[in-house]
């Protein structure tokens, strides 16, 4: 053992593992070691904070992307109630959707741990759908060999595409962001378009499309639970998230690959060979790529179309960047994508939202991720807070649970001001509204409405952050923000029909109770305000 | 016939430079990033956010100008939000890319369906004024500011001590940091002159040729402008070359479909239209190999003063 | 019993009350089932993925819809998917008609691609009426499938006709979005009738023929790549361009104005696609004035068919099945006829020629081809 491989195991924080120089029975004792370990207490609790980070996320991510619909006039309570509401109507959407987005994170999962950046995993989707397709409908073979020589030929195709970039990454040092694009833009628009438009396309249609003839049903991978939808592309996505997590934590191959991806001087130093480290990571990368794309074909789609895919290679990044590039992560962060593109469905046909908001919240989720300062600094608030929680409740419930209501409210009450405004935009009278308040009560009183709704918004969110930063101030502000909401309740539902009474009265009851709940703890039992705690 | 030859060639350098103008704004802008030590692939949304506010406030305001005004801001604005990621909080610079691109697709085309009501091509703006160039033809004017920014990129970066000291950002941190002068606030500085850059380049393409934004109608431009970068050496001279060369490859590949004796090609004309991604990637593997600056992609931490 | 477990427990309960409230919130908010309540829409719409505003099927489709709103006491709803894999839940979601009480008099699909999905939502709702846009679905199997087909290669020998009249060149060209098969029927009509009219073009091409060029652009969103292509294939010397491109194609039409903006040798023309593009060719588009470089555009007219399905469907109640093939006997094909945006009206000559090659094809004298045979 050289020096510099005793530098690269502390940083790895562990030695490579034998087993692979041993027999099967070690491998496996090994491997139950490891399943055993995950579940043990220390390791639970570090994921359970990774876990917690990708929700603060999330969670911020959410925040943002509600402002940002009010900022646009659409109501944020409607859609994140039939985003939900409809979500969990359908969970076999929510799967359906999560198994190309399982695979394609896995790949660029795979790839980030040994260092490289796959940003072109939708380029080898491409590649390796279509492999499979040609595969699934020139082929004639007997049920189970079929799907399994396509899924197998998929892959390949897939990892073949990224072998181009990884050779010339290895030894020609050409950065693999750019390459694996510039494949991703010759493989989609062009290649398997032509292919499908051209020599493969369907012959039997009447009027000429680009897409290719249907597979043989011998090819079809099953449905699972009689679903429309779900297919056995599932299992075998969650098959690949177990192999990929035995990969990096049990083989020479991943150790190897791992460490390429920490340090590669020093795994150079170590005897490693980074270079041939990078083309086989790139190689695996791609083949779950275009397994994921082989799989969607397969079990779904039943041929290859130009274009069918708009962007689950992009979405596999957000996917393994939200998973922190663990297996484990990754199925997590697919499956929340996955809700999120169900919920989609009816948050465009009942609450009448552009899909376009999930994008967005897609794109500020990996932001939000990005910067661990942000999360980090909230989540020691909320640790600290939840210490003092667990030590003094009757001091601290209050106060924390008001934040809560308050931030509630105010995002009522923001949708409430959007709704109004919507109103008045579509009927067009905005610039006569002057002497519409001068002449017309009912205009008076919808524009009170609405100025009342806008302004207690804004006092709400002030009234979250400073509750939560432990400022006296906050109280005073909560206790008009409750009376509020209690009266914008009553008048919404008399003076203008709306139904949202029963949720203002509610959270503006339970908020006053907060309000003079926190008044008597900070006034009687004295808590110290405005500083850490 | 000769005369015809003559248009023909004149078309090609029209339409080098018009499809080159972005690659080379936005290469520009990726180079100041780059050379302070951040890494920003987030050209590509920063592109296309610029590319919809021009057209967005040149909608409402019926003056191109202020679009590329409009556009200048919202680069800076994604520029400061990539900047915070990762030199303030010293977040994964590409990741921070990745949803900056995420976030302008989405957001974007969000916004063509609130101004516009629908979700795929905006109403049509007044163009930048174009100038007719003797044999050329229509040039933008976007294309000579870039070609006047060409020089005095060159010399902000090499003839002034703003530009020693964001070089030494990227290349030697902890020196910069060692005389006293802030890392941090250099990356910033770089990150904000991309992300305004890169806006321009975008807005070049709404509004500097054509007049209407449609959805994702970057395309991978971003990207090319990172090649271009990389190609060009992270230095101005050379991304300029190189955008001028992505962008007559692509003017080439339309060329080569309507040029006299090439007919036979048209049943070809997707592999055509591939050339321009093709020859990137011979160009990054096989012809030079690059050299990026050396602390690109590290945050840095002060170290601690004793 | 000390002071402390006593508060923790007070805590406790306080905190699973609140949860308790909560979820009961939750599930009185998603759960219990509401009155359903009426269905505010009667025809429901699920775009291609190229979404509105691309001039083409999509808009069409809805323009019909708007014209059914405003000719009967009716109303719509629609969505813009971005990808393939929506089509389906989104078609299920319309046929179960959640949360309304009432289905659907007819759901309008736009697009080739969602004929997998149409087949299989329409086995499970066999009442249900469905159309599909673009495509042909066996009435046999599903007698509940409208399938609305157009003969673009007709129309676009209309425009070629005219083309051929018109050009002083003698040459004139074509820009496609991509080469793909439902693009080439558009430029091999419009070769064959510019060769119609104006027998100076040859159509045989086995050498390579100057008079006329094809180019494709490769994007179908890309205004900008379209009016750098337009700018060169009028550099070279044609002097009209049939823009198939969708938004690219916008780009053509930009590149004609500017190129007739600043005096030419002689005057370049643009011609649009699928609806009537004329007013876009004008100064103003918003406040269309003569004259206009796009002297005429082939009608898809989508917005017709769409209109003729939702007026079977909603007014007279017995919803079309079947193939519906729209072409010029039936004027689901044509041509913009617009002579005050033109400024000048079509000499007799043209109109005859127009008249002649209609009823040609329309009783099957002439054979439009739908593509390239001569390109081998």
């Amino acid at each position: 053992m050289t020096d510099s491989s005793k530098d690269l195991e502390s940083e790895m924080g562990g030695s490579p593992p034998k087993t692979m120089d041993g027999s099967m029975t070690t491998f496996l004792g090994s491997m139950w070691e490891q399943i055993t370990g995950f579940f043990k207490w220390h390791n639970l609790r570090r994921s359970l904070i990774q876990v917690g980070w990708a929700i603060m996320s999330i969670i911020l991510a959410l925040l943002v992307a509600s402002l940002i619909m009010l900022g646009t006039g659409f109501n944020p309570i409607v859609a994140f109630s039939t985003l939900i509401g409809g979500a969990l109507l359908q969970p076999d959407i929510i799967f359906w959707w999560a198994t190309p987005l399982i695979l394609t994170g896995l790949s660029v999962a795979l790839a980030f741990r040994a260092g490289l950046f796959n940003i072109g995993a939708e380029g080898q989707l491409y590649m390796g759908s279509m492999a499979a397709a040609i595969v699934g409908f020139m082929a004639m073979l007997p049920i189970f060999v079929h799907p399994l020589l396509a899924l197998l030929i998929g892959a390949v195709v897939g990892g073949l595409w990224a072998f181009v970039p990884a050779i010339l990454k290895a030894y020609r040092g050409a950065h693999e962001v750019v390459t694996t694009m510039m494949m991703t833009y010759i493989a989609v628009p062009y290649f398997t378009t032509w292919l499908a438009a051209g020599p493969l396309r369907d012959p039997t249609l009447i009027q000429p499309q680009p897409q290719t003839p249907a597979i043989w049903p011998t090819a079809y991978l099953p449905e699972l639970f009689g679903s429309f939808y779900l297919h056995f592309g599932f299992i075998i996505g969650i098959l690949c998230v177990i192999g990929v997590w035995i990969l990096l934590k049990n083989t020479v191959l991943g150790y190897e690959m791992r460490a390429v991806g920490l340090n590669e001087p020093a795994a150079e130093a170590a005897g490693i060979n980074p270079k041939k480290m990078i083309v086989i990571s790139l190689f695996l990368s791609g083949c779950l790529a275009g397994l994921g794309g082989a799989v969607e074909i397969l079990g779904y789609y039943h041929r290859f179309y130009a274009g069918w895919s708009r962007g689950l290679g992009f979405d596999g990044i957000t996917v393994a960047v939200l998973g922190a590039n663990s297996p484990m992560g990754v199925l997590l962060g697919a499956i929340f994508f996955g809700f999120l593109r169900a919920g989609a469905i009816p948050m465009q046909t009942v609450g009448r939202v552009p899909a376009e908001m999930i994008d967005v919240i897609q794109g500020l989720v990996v932001l939000f991720v990005a910067a661990p300062k942000i999360v980090e600094w909230l989540a020691k608030r909320e640790i600290s807070w939840a210490q003092w929680i667990r030590k003094e409740p009757m001091k601290s419930l209050p106060i924390f649970l008001g934040s809560l209501f308050a931030l509630i409210g105010s995002m009522i009450l923001l949708a409430m001001a959007a709704s109004m405004f919507g109103t008045l935009m579509v009927l067009d009278l905005i610039p006569n509204l002057p002497t519409l308040i001068l002449t017309d009560p009912y205009m008076a009183m919808h524009v009170a409405t609405l100025s009342l709704a806008i302004i207690f918004g804004v006092i709400g969110l002030y009234v979250f952050y400073a509750l939560l930063r432990l400022e006296k101030r906050a109280i005073w502000a909560f206790l008009p923000l409750s009376i509020v909401l209690i009266i914008l309740g009553v008048v919404n539902t008399l003076i203008f029909g709306g139904s949202l009474l029963i949720p203002l009265l509610v959270i503006g009851i339970l908020g006053f109770v907060f309000a003079i709940w926190s008044y008597i703890v900070v006034v009687r039992q004295g808590v110290i305000f405005g500083g850490e705690f | 016939m000769q005369i015809i030859d003559v248009l023909f060639w004149g078309w090609i350098i029209q339409a080098t430079l018009t499809l080159g103008t972005p690659l080379v704004l936005a290469g520009l802008g990726g180079m100041f990033s780059e050379r302070s030590g951040v890494v920003n692939i987030a050209l590509e949304g920063m592109m296309l956010m610029g590319a919809w506010a021009a057209v967005a406030a040149s909608w409402y305001t019926d003056n191109p100008w202020t679009g590329v005004f409009a556009a200048i801001i919202s680069g800076l604005i994604l520029g400061a939000v990539h900047g915070v990621i990762s030199v303030k909080l010293k977040g994964n610079q590409i990741v921070s890319g990745t949803g900056i691109i995420l976030f302008a697709a989405g957001f974007t085309t969000l916004m063509l369906w609130v101004i516009w009501g629908t979700a795929g091509a905006s109403g049509q703006v007044i163009t930048l004024p174009e100038v007719r160039v003797p044999i050329i033809g229509l040039v933008s004017p976007l294309t000579f500011a870039m070609l006047a920014l060409i020089p005095i990129c060159w010399y902000l970066l090499y003839r002034t001590p703003f530009g020693l000291r964001l070089r030494a950002a990227g290349e030697d941190p902890s020196t910069l940091d060692t005389a006293g002068i802030s890392v941090e606030n250099y990356r910033m500085y770089g990150v904000l002159i991309s992300g305004m850059l890169a806006a321009i380049a975008g807005a070049q393409m709404s509004i500097g040729f054509g007049s209407r934004f449609t959805i994702g109608m970057t395309a991978g431009n971003g990207f090319l402008a990172l090649a271009a970068m990389i190609f060009g050496n992270w230095n101005p001279i050379g991304t300029l070359f190189a955008g001028l060369f992505f962008g007559f490859l692509q003017a080439i590949s339309y060329g080569v479909q309507f040029a006299p004796g090439w007919e036979w090609l048209i049943g070809y004309s997707s592999f055509i239209n591939m050339i321009p991604y093709i020859s990137v990637i011979v160009a990054l593997g096989i012809i030079r190999r690059s050299v990026p600056p050396k602390a690109i992609g590290v945050p840095y931490i002060k170290e601690k003063q004793v | 019993m000390s002071n402390g477990s006593n508060t923790r427990l007070i805590a406790i309960i306080f905190i699973v009350i609140i949860i308790v409230a909560g979820g009961a919130i939750a599930a009185w908010w998603f759960l219990v089932p509401k009155e359903a309540p009426p269905n505010p829409d009667d025809v429901a719409i699920v775009f291609a993925t190229g979404r509105l505003g691309d001039k083409s099927f999509n808009d069409g489709c809805y323009q019909g819809a708007v014209d059914a709103v405003n000719d009967f006491d009716i109303s719509f709803t629609f969505v813009e998917p971005d990808e393939i894999a929506q089509y389906e839940p989104f078609l299920r979601q319309y046929a179960a008609h959640l949360p309304w009480a009432d289905p659907y008099d007819v759901i309008i699909s736009v697009g080739f691609d969602q004929a997998d999905a149409v087949m299989a939502v329409a086995e499970d709702y066999p009442d249900q009426a469905f159309a599909i846009v673009d495509m042909f679905i066996d009435p046999a199997t599903y007698p509940n499938v409208a399938s609305l087909l157009f003969a673009a290669g007709e129309g676009s020998a209309l425009v070629g006709a005219i083309a051929g009249t018109v050009t002083t060149q003698d040459k004139i060209g074509f820009v496609g979005g991509m080469d793909i098969p439902l693009i080439r029927e558009f430029a091999a009509g419009y070769f064959w009738g510019a060769n119609f009219s104006n027998p100076t073009f040859a159509l045989d091409n086995e050498t390579g023929s100057a008079d006329f060029v094809h180019t494709y652009v490769g994007a179908w969103d890309n205004p900008t790549l379209g009016e750098s292509l337009a700018d060169g294939i009028y550099t070279g010397g044609s002097d009209i361009i049939f823009a198939a491109a969708g938004k690219s194609g916008l780009g053509v039409i930009d590149s004609a104005v500017k190129q007739n903006a600043t005096p030419l040798a002689y005057p370049v023309w643009a011609i649009g696609v699928d609806s009537p593009q004329m007013f876009l060719g004008t100064d103003d588009p918003d406040n269309p004035v003569a004259p206009t470089v796009v002297f005429t555009s082939m009608l898809k007219r989508v917005d017709l068919a769409c209109y003729w399905v939702i007026e079977a469907a909603s007014v007279t109640g017995t919803p079309l099945t079947g193939l519906q093939f729209h072409n010029l006997a039936n004027g689901g094909v044509g041509w913009e006829d617009n002579e005050t945006l033109l400024g000048w009206t079509w000499p007799t000559a043209t109109r005859d020629i127009l008249e002649d090659l209609t009823e040609g094809i329309t009783n099957g004298t002439y054979l439009v081809p739908i593509d390239f045979p001569w390109l081998g």
